[in-house]
């Protein structure tokens, strides 16, 4: 059998790859395919187990998933090799727990203590605890980051994160603040420190991605996104102060109250849609601003010399999102359909509905979310991906920095992630 | 017969391009000069493809970082009925549940610890630090709660549940007088409220607020049983417990918003966690009043022994209230009445038969 003309190269080196590359009719440097059947028995497999372990099957679970999401994408020839294991995992939330559980007790217990002692505290107490939880989520996030990349192989080298998870997080804080106070004015400053320090500390092997971007070049990006976001907020709010709505509403609310909640839900049917209306729009506007951020990430970064570029269509986006929106609302008519129908034919079964839904919500929205929205997102960006050449990461040599022994318990326990 | 495929191997990101032979049993990599890199045993081989591709085998040979990439179908054919481990998980190493014994153990340990340890700790320590004014809003918010639940069980208003009777209150009060302590300091009964219902309890919260359901007075058949009751509830009280268990069960929230991996989703699981753990006063804090009132009374020169009386009936009441009651989580009932037959009967009653009288009228 063997034959040297069915293998890849004789040569090696890139000028080998570059050939098979040819041969193999691969025209893109990045590529997606992943089986989704196989993805949807796993997303079902790790519900079902989780829920009759308590959630200890979580660590297998996700596992699993991340080895078929990672060996979907294509690098050239070579597939990404995802090289956690559930152990890690596992370790890592054992240790979260021993470090989080005293540290999440004495800060809540010296706020709530603060607050009590302390009125002007005691206002404050919820937005102390809040900003808390937000600086540890950061925290957590960029600490998950650094696992998956440490986990990450491509031709058996593997990603790297550096950085420090504490310096982001502190920074990623005071930048969301800003932004709060500017009412997102200062958000392009945010994106671009996030961006920034991330890609920066970015390492394949023993080399180094580099960002070139800048926070002025975002500001192009966002300001629409920004006044159209203020203006859409200044303008709801002026209607329902100035407009009969509000009187309307409030007699609504009143009248919930008197047990006539059939005609209150009437009286605020035009606020609902108009709210829906305003938050669909912005979720859109937003998801244009995202496409654009993602094409100036891509032109801005660069790896030993490899330059990357994207040309990702907002009109591929938009479809995602429509489609994943209207399969969402076609599931929920047809779910409620089917629970009208089970409730005519046997009322009985009324009592235990409630939790069937809660069920397959549950599973559900995992399984849109990911076959419908992060697959698929996935795709179009690696199919509008370029990288101009893959020498720089042919030549990278394993690092011998040391990468995390354990896995993203913060993460796991203050669930950051999807997947 | 040789077959060429890539060999990475862990150093660089570099394919280096390598013959496979097989022979007895065992794959034959070398390198394209010839030079032998290396041979394994195909039982040894694992296909890291997850999941397994029908066109290719990326072989691992070890717990190494190393991987040979074989693309030749025939030769990948060949290879899965040759290797009999190709898709099993890689044993694994010795002493693999050491990590998980340690800190596996050291998560327990540190549960247990902040139960049984921390938590009662910095709740007294908070407990003794929150303001009386802080104290007494929370307990009379709690008290709102159960007059208004008594109520609504009713059918009735919170003011139609709420006793008022000048002559008995007084009455009560001389009972409570009676049983403080002089260590009692600060810690003190502030507000007594007697509530209407058929349902025999008391309990004590924070800010030395007391309640008294009225069935309570109906089931005594001797004034003494229900001060010996009063005198637990103002122990309870003296010792700061009410404030102490409000402190935990918060504490309790926490923990168990973590436990449960999220923040989020996790506070109805958190809430049920707190109700089944943080519900009841431990069985020390139990110990402690009854210990109390025992002292409390024969300070006073009480008989103690219609207590035991009284209890017996509490016991046989059916379905017990669930929250903070009287009841739950108390010391064994044989228990008791053996602490309180050890105490004796001896001493006097606690009110003459008009005063016992005027108290049991209270909601009448």
């Amino acid at each position: 059998m063997s034959s040297e003309s069915d293998s890849i190269p004789a040569a090696g080196g890139s000028q080998g790859m570059a050939i098979a590359m040819e041969r193999a009719g691969e025209g893109r440097t990045l590529t997606y395919d992943i089986s989704r059947g196989k993805v949807l028995v796993r997303l079902l497999k790790n519900k079902i187990f989780g829920l009759l372990t308590l959630g200890i099957y979580r660590f297998w679970g996700k596992t699993y998933l991340r080895q078929l999401l990672w060996q979907g994408l294509k690098i050239g020839t070579d597939r990404l090799e995802y090289r956690g294991t559930a152990k890690e995992l596992f370790i890592g939330f054992l240790i979260a727990l021993i470090i989080l559980l005293p540290l999440f007790l004495l800060t809540s217990f010296a706020i709530e203590l603060l607050a009590l002692l302390n009125e002007t505290v005691a206002i404050f107490s919820q937005l102390l605890n809040f900003l808390l939880l937000y600086t540890l989520w950061q925290f957590a996030r960029y600490r998950l980051w650094r696992y998956r990349l440490s986990r990450t192989a491509w031709r058996g080298i593997r990603f790297f994160l550096s950085g420090r998870a504490t310096l982001y997080a502190w920074n990623v804080l005071i930048r969301t603040i800003a932004s709060l106070v500017t009412l997102g004015w200062a958000y392009p400053w945010l994106r671009s420190y996030r961006l920034q320090y991330q890609l920066n500390n970015t390492h394949f092997g023993d080399g180094r991605f580099t960002y070139a971007g800048q926070t002025a070049g975002l500001y192009k990006l966002y300001w629409p996104a920004i006044l159209i976001t203020q203006l859409v907020v200044a303008g709801g709010l002026g209607y329902l102060a100035t407009s009969d709505v509000m009187t309307f509403s409030t007699e609504a609310i009143t009248a919930i109250g008197d047990g006539k909640a059939a005609m209150a839900a009437e009286d605020l049917g035009p606020v609902y849609l108009g709210g829906f209306i305003i938050i669909f729009a912005l979720t859109v506007f937003m998801f244009v601003t995202r496409v654009w951020e993602f094409r100036y990430m891509a032109a801005n970064t660069s790896f030993m010399g490899a330059r990357f570029s994207s040309s990702l269509r907002l009109r591929s986006v938009l479809v995602i999102f429509l489609f994943l929106f209207l399969l969402s609302l076609v599931s929920m008519i047809a779910f409620g359909v089917v629970i009208a129908l089970v409730i005519m034919w046997q009322s009985a079964l009324a009592a235990i509905l409630p939790f069937i839904f809660l069920l397959i919500a549950w599973i559900g929205i995992d399984i849109l979310k990911t076959l419908f929205f992060l697959v698929p997102l996935v795709k179009a960006i690696c199919k509008s991906t370029e990288i101009d050449t893959l020498a720089p990461f042919e030549e990278a040599a394993a690092n011998a920095e040391k990468s995390p022994s354990y896995g993203e318990g913060f993460a796991d326990a203050m669930d950051v992630g999807a997947f | 017969m040789s077959v060429a495929a890539r060999l990475f191997d862990g150093k660089t990101a570099k394919a280096q391009p390598v013959l496979l032979t097989l022979a007895e049993d065992r794959l034959y990599v070398t390198a394209e000069d010839g030079a032998p890199v290396g041979d394994w045993a195909l039982a040894e081989l694992r296909d890291e493809n997850r999941p397994p591709r029908e066109d290719e085998l990326r072989l691992s040979l070890d717990h190494e970082e190393g991987r040979i990439v074989v693309t030749d179908i025939a030769f990948v054919e060949q290879l899965r009925h040759l290797c009999p481990a190709l898709q099993k998980r890689r044993s694994a190493p010795k002493g693999w549940w050491r990590p998980y014994a340690f800190w596996g153990g050291g998560a327990v340990l540190s549960v247990v610890l902040i139960f049984t340890v921390v938590l009662p700790l910095l709740a007294g320590q908070v407990a003794r630090l929150l303001p009386m004014e802080t104290r007494e809003q929370i307990g009379s918010q709690a008290t709102d709660f159960i007059v208004q639940s008594i109520a609504r069980r009713g059918g009735t208003t919170p003011e139609a549940v709420t006793c008022t009777n000048p002559e008995a209150e007084a009455v009560l009060e001389k009972l409570v007088s009676l049983l403080q302590l002089e260590g009692d300091a600060d810690e003190t009964v502030r507000n007594i409220t007697v509530v209407k219902t058929k349902q025999a309890n008391a309990f004590a919260l924070p800010g030395g607020q007391l309640i008294i359901f009225s069935g309570l007075l109906d089931l005594a058949d001797h004034p003494n049983g229900f001060t010996g009751v009063l005198a637990h509830e103002i122990a309870h009280v003296a010792h700061n417990h009410p404030t102490r268990l409000f402190v935990t069960n918060a504490g309790v929230a926490t923990v168990f918003s973590v436990l449960l991996g999220d923040v989020t989703g996790g506070t109805f699981l958190a809430t049920l966690g707190q109700m089944t753990l943080g519900s009841g006063y431990s069985r020390d804090f139990e110990r402690e009043a009854d210990q109390s009132a025992i002292e409390r009374m024969q300070a006073a020169g009480l008989d103690v022994s219609p207590m035991a009386d009284l209890m017996q009936k509490l016991g046989e009441q059916p379905g017990s209230e669930s929250f903070l009651s009287f009841l739950d989580s108390h010391p064994g009932f044989e228990e008791r009445v053996a602490t309180l037959t050890a105490a004796g009967d001896n001493g006097s009653n606690a009110l003459s038969e008009t005063e016992w009288a005027v108290l049991q009228g209270f909601c009448k």
